[in-house]
């Protein structure tokens, strides 16, 4: 079984704790675009070990709220003193309109329903919340090498795809920004520190398929 | 930014020839097209050049240019 590459020994080499392309760096340039009030309260989907969590709970003074599908995540996230509970972002264990923001950074694409888990974000959002979501998509509609695409990459989805699922889900798209340099300067460093096991989910590799891009999305929750 | 362990190899016995100086591990900014990685290389304290094993240039590197180029 292969180690999840957030656990391998090189890790704090080159990532800031943040595994996933721009690291924290992306996630401050996003947040300071968004003139967050004090105490503005947050849903980190996918919190992983709680890093994104704690920057964005002492950088913009937010309320984080942490959810995870791994015990070993939770634990960890509320060692750092964020809460975080034990759940599937494709079934929010949340109260409709309990968040001004719903962050969701790479996570997205290993959802067992992207649609459904969409509709979630939305739903536990407050009026005029904000969706923020980075992830995989297909850079292409052709279906051109995808097949040799390996773990959350086979579940990117196009932007036209994803742009219809925001829409059906209730949200505008209010900004997009191409990050693919970020993902291929992530896996340039992978290939740098000769870090060759699988990601956190288990199946990912370090090669780069061309085909895959990432983005960053900003939606706003309609009326 | 921090700096990457590239090389497994000990380089420890070699030395730069005009200097007569042996090289040491040292943080080398390396830039392709809008890129830019803080990689350890070994280098000339005294002069600053720098040793890029083929087998990095021909690995690693090469590797790294292709996907930057999105080929």
């Amino acid at each position: 079984m292969s180690m999840p590459l957030w656990q391998h020994p090189l890790m704090h080499t080159f990532a800031d704790g943040a595994l996933r392309p721009g690291g924290l760096e992306r996630t401050k340039k996003t947040y300071d675009t968004l003139a967050l009030p004090k105490g503005a309260s947050i849903l980190d989907a996918g919190c992983g070990t709680g890093i994104t969590g704690v920057f964005l709970q002492k950088t913009y003074d937010a309320r984080v709220t942490g959810i995870d599908s791994s015990q070993e995540h939770v634990l960890q996230t509320q060692a750092k003193g964020i809460a975080a509970i034990l759940g599937r972002i494709e079934q929010l264990p949340f109260a409709s309109g309990t968040f001004s923001i719903t962050n969701c950074d790479c996570v997205l694409s290993l959802a067992s329903d992207t649609q459904s888990t969409l509709q979630e974000f939305n739903r536990v959002l407050l009026p005029n919340g904000l969706l923020v979501l980075s992830d995989l998509y297909r850079r292409t509609q052709s279906s051109r090498r995808l097949t040799s695409a390996s773990g959350c990459e086979k579940k990117a989805l196009s932007l036209y795809d994803l742009k219809a699922m925001l829409t059906a889900s209730g949200f505008t798209l209010l900004r997009l920004i191409d990050c693919t340099k970020d993902l291929k300067e992530l896996t340039a460093k992978l290939i740098f520190t000769g870090i060759k096991t699988g990601c956190s989910s288990g199946e990912c590799s370090t090669s780069y398929n061309p085909d895959i891009g990432y983005l960053q999305i900003i939606a706003g929750k309609m009326g | 930014m921090s700096t990457l362990k590239v090389l497994s190899d000990d380089f420890s016995q070699w030395v730069c020839e005009p200097c007569n100086t042996p090289l040491t591990l040292a943080p080398v900014d390396l830039v392709y097209l809008d890129s830019k990685f803080s990689v350890e290389l070994p280098t000339c304290p005294d002069c600053g050049q720098v040793l890029i094993p083929e087998e990095l240039a021909l690995g690693k590197m090469a590797e790294v240019e292709h996907l930057l180029e999105d080929k």
